[in-house]
Parts: C-alpha cells; sequence; structure tokens
C-alpha cells in the first residue's frame, strides 16, 4: 500500500488505548458467546464460558500486538 | 429556581442547610444526582424538556454560528483579525487532520470536522465557564448523538468507496495478522469495528468529561464543608487550591477530548475511504 507515513503514524496515535481495550472487549464477547452458547447447549456445565472469556481476551490482546507490529 | 440556573442541582441541595463538617449532616457527596436538571421555567413537551444543558448547547449553537458568519461578512483575500484566526483554525483542521489523517479526498470532511470540533470543544468548555458550569458532554445522552452521527458517515462513505460486500470484506481483515489465523479473528474484528467504535467514542468523551467534573465538584463541595473557623479553613484552603489546579488540567483534558474525537472521526472516514 502506498500510504504515506504521517498519515499511518496519526492513524496509530490516537485512541491505541482504546482499540486495545475494544479488541479485547470484542474478543471476550465473541468468543465467551461462544463459549456460553456450547455451555447452555452442549456441555451443560460452566466450562467453556471461562475458557472463551479467557481466549477471547488473549486473542484481543494478540490482534493489538500484531497491529503495533506493523506500523512499527 | 434562579439559584438552581446558577448552581447546579448537587450544590443547591448542599448550600439549603450550609452543611458543615462536624454539624451532623454527613459530607454531601456529588454524584450521578449532580447531573439531574430539573426543567428551567416548567417548560416541557412530552419527554422533551428545557434544562439548563439543553439551554447552554443552544446558546453555544446560536454563537458558534454567529460568531463564524460575522468572521467573513467582509471577508479579505489577506484576512486579519477575528477572520485570520477562524482560518488559521480551519487550516489546522484541514492540513493537520482531513489531509494527514485523511489523506486523499479529505478536505471535503474539512467544514464537517471543523463544526464537529467547535461544537464539541465549546460543549467541553462550558464545564469551566462561570455561571453554565456544566459541561453538556458530561451527560451522555449529549455523546451518544456524535458518535451516532461518526459512525453513519463512516458507513455512509464505506458503502460510497467500496460498496456494502466490499467493506464489510475489508473489515474483516484484521491490519498485519497472517493469513491462517484470519478465520479466528475476523469476528473479533468485525465486532471491534462495527459495534464498539461507536461505542468508544460516546463513552470516552462522556467518561473524561463526568470525571473531570465529578472531581471538581468534590473538591468545591470538601472546600466549603470544612469552611468551620481556624483549622477547617486551612483545609478548605487546600481543597479550594486543588479545584484551582484541577480546573486548569480539565481545560487541557477539554481541548484534547475534542481533538481525539475529530481525529478518531477523521480516522474512520479515511480506513472507509482506503481500506487499511
Amino acid at each position: 500500500m502506498s500510504t504515506p507515513d504521517p498519515q499511518e503514524e496519526h492513524r496509530a496515535a490516537a485512541g491505541m488505548g482504546w482499540t486495545g481495550l475494544s479488541l479485547m472487549f470484542s474478543g471476550m464477547a465473541v468468543y465467551g458467546g461462544i463459549g456460553w452458547v456450547l455451555d447452555k447447549f452442549v456441555v451443560h456445565r460452566t466450562l467453556f464460558l471461562p475458557i472463551g472469556l479467557v481466549v477471547g481476551i488473549g486473542l484481543g490482546i494478540y490482534m493489538l500486538y500484531v497491529r503495533l507490529v506493523r506500523m512499527k | 429556581m434562579a439559584a438552581d440556573l446558577v448552581l447546579g442541582s448537587d450544590l443547591v441541595q448542599g448550600s439549603e442547610p450550609h452543611c458543615k463538617i462536624f454539624s451532623g449532616c454527613g459530607f454531601p457527596a456529588p454524584g450521578l444526582h449532580s447531573f439531574h436538571y430539573e426543567p428551567l421555567w416548567a417548560i416541557e413537551f412530552g419527554p422533551f424538556a428545557l434544562t439548563k444543558p439543553v439551554l447552554l448547547v443552544l446558546i453555544i449553537t446560536v454563537l458558534i454560528a454567529i460568531a463564524i458568519t460575522a468572521a467573513f461578512r467582509k471577508a479579505k483575500l489577506v484576512p486579519r483579525g477575528f477572520q485570520n484566526i477562524v482560518e488559521l483554525f480551519y487550516d489546522f483542521i484541514r492540513i493537520g487532520i482531513c489531509r494527514d489523517v485523511i489523506g486523499k479526498g479529505g478536505e471535503k470532511w474539512a467544514p464537517y470536522l471543523a463544526t464537529l470540533f467547535l461544537f464539541i470543544f465549546f460543549m467541553n468548555v462550558m464545564g469551566i465557564v462561570p455561571g453554565a458550569q456544566i459541561a453538556p458532554t458530561s451527560i451522555t445522552a449529549f455523546t451518544w448523538p456524535f458518535a451516532i452521527m461518526s459512525y453513519l458517515i463512516m458507513w455512509a462513505v464505506g458503502i460510497k468507496h467500496q460498496g456494502l460486500g466490499g467493506y464489510v470484506k475489508n473489515a474483516l481483515v484484521p491490519p498485519g495478522a497472517p493469513a491462517w489465523v484470519l478465520p479466528i479473528l475476523s469476528p473479533i474484528e468485525l465486532l471491534s469495528t462495527f459495534v464498539f467504535r461507536p461505542v468508544t467514542l460516546a463513552v470516552r468523551l462522556f467518561a473524561n468529561m463526568f470525571a473531570g467534573h465529578i472531581l471538581i465538584l468534590i473538591f468545591s463541595v470538601a472546600a466549603e464543608y470544612w469552611l468551620i473557623p481556624h483549622i477547617g479553613a486551612a483545609v478548605a484552603g487546600v481543597s479550594f487550591a486543588m479545584v484551582l489546579v484541577l480546573t486548569a488540567f480539565e481545560f487541557v483534558v477539554q481541548i484534547l477530548q475534542a481533538y481525539i474525537f475529530t481525529v478518531l472521526t477523521a480516522s474512520y472516514i479515511g480506513e472507509a475511504m482506503h481500506g487499511h
């Protein structure tokens, strides 16, 4: 992509912290949700909900890291 | 009612019996009730009421419109005076935000972003202006329309420039991630872009203004609470000094939050136009 550098820096700088938070929340929501559905309809015990939440948070942090690495 | 207009409902509650320490009333702590305003002059239209924050927003709107129009009434090619200041500010938005953050095709968003910045900034500043002393943006109902507008604009620009399918498909790809991990990360990226962006826009602005207002309230109420003869006056003095420090700090936060909201809106528009 031929986007100029100051443009990327501006986009990266503003709100990176909140981006990280929203990525973690989204991860929790998606994988916690999948875990909750599994719990309710397949396993019938509280097992996958906490696993899903933790996995979601981890993936959210990974996405934030990957995004920062790409933006130098 | 006049006291309500000037002091705000929390301080009116505290100042009726002049609650001081050691007089048995307990510290009249500020809270959510401090942001509740009764309608002025009993003007109510169903669920809508003319309260102090609403009145402030109306006054700001009129003042900004009049001021900017007046600045360009006899516009000169080489600007002087107020026209110069407004042009400086507009160039800051046009070059510093539109050109740098959005890139190509960004400058046509300068009018909207300049208005957004001015509007949010003046609403924030009302929090420290004597007499007003409540930032309408510290009430959650006032920040959500801004966030929803930015969100709708993001969608409209994305659909116009990349088509509905293309826009969602590009939004599915988290920047920088290797291809094999895409199916796992895409739902997170989708939720983060389309659900949490408007939420964080609204909540960030609201929370910063809310917290600032609560801080100033706590130290102001404490200054009055402690205003008993001798030792109490020293504590009250320290508390009031904190109010001054926090007011200055709050002014910086107000400018910053207006800037951040505008820059993030521009960033989302740019991403909708050009993709990651």
